[in-house]
């Protein structure tokens, strides 16, 4: 390497050392200029949204429409919804990606936590956990909704 | 042990508040919907097991359950708040519900929740 073009090298990183620390207190670039809203997930997340009600009304029901049996293929379509929100969230908008993880793991949470057939989750969970669930999957939509 | 929802709501908002102290006002509908949703899923845990209608392993799942979905709500703010602040105010709120709320037997689960995210 020639001495111009290690004094070039010095000089690059110095550069970068001085601004690293600037751009570590910096907003993300997704959440400064987040992804288009996208048509795919908003169709799915709305799906969604249409698979959670009947999932939390059957929850709901008296036994045994509402034990963990009973409501399973609820919580799995529910899931292959949110699933789907994923693989349809190109290009990625990251917050949407880690939204629907988290109502993911919000569902197997309380799947797991559904008692054993034939008793049912006292309904005051159900309907608590519902507006919780429906307050992350509303900001999915919004942010896939075109605006204006 | 009765709760005063509203107190903790309050509380609950007030600590989300300190920690998103840069959340855009457009933010904040979202924040005041959280606390309210978060403690009442909170009190209903706890009652249920204070009355012994649902067993110490299914209300630590309900728990989790919760955190997760307080979680979502607040990656979801459109406000610039890095994620430091998010996991901090989130530890905060949990706590100050949780405790409120009669739940405090559960923090350190609650903790060991959030940590993991």
């Amino acid at each position: 390497m020639t001495s111009h073009k290690r004094a070039r090298r010095l000089v690059a990183i110095a550069a970068a050392s001085a601004i690293a620390p600037l751009l570590a207190g910096c907003t993300p670039i997704h959440i400064l200029f987040p992804p288009p809203p996208n048509p795919k997930v908003l169709a799915d997340a709305q799906q969604a949204q249409t698979d959670e009600k009947t999932l939390f009304a059957q929850l709901q029901q008296p036994a045994p429409a509402c034990d963990a049996t009973s409501v399973a293929p609820l919580f799995a379509t529910v899931k292959a919804d949110l699933e789907k929100v994923r693989a349809d969230n190109v290009p990625q908008n990251p917050a949407v990606d880690q939204q629907a993880i988290q109502l993911e793991k919000q569902l197997a949470d309380l799947q797991a936590g559904l008692p054993a057939p034939p008793a049912c989750l006292p309904a005051n969970i159900a309907t608590t956990q519902q507006p919780l669930f429906e307050l992350g999957l509303s900001q999915i939509v919004t942010k896939e909704t075109p605006k204006g | 042990m009765a709760i005063n929802v509203a107190a903790v709501e309050q509380q609950v908002l007030a600590a989300i508040k300190a920690a998103a102290g840069g959340a855009a006002p457009a933010s904040q509908a979202t924040l005041v919907q959280l606390a309210q949703d978060l403690t009442a899923a909170l009190a209903a845990i706890e009652a249920d097991n204070a009355a012994g209608t649902i067993t110490p392993a299914q209300a630590q799942s309900l728990i989790q359950a919760t955190v997760d979905g307080a979680k979502a709500a607040l990656v979801g703010l459109a406000a610039p708040i890095a994620q430091a602040i998010l996991s901090a105010g989130l530890n905060t709120l949990i706590t100050v519900a949780a405790t409120a709320t009669g739940l405090g037997w559960a923090v350190p689960i609650i903790q060991a929740v959030v940590n993991g995210l």
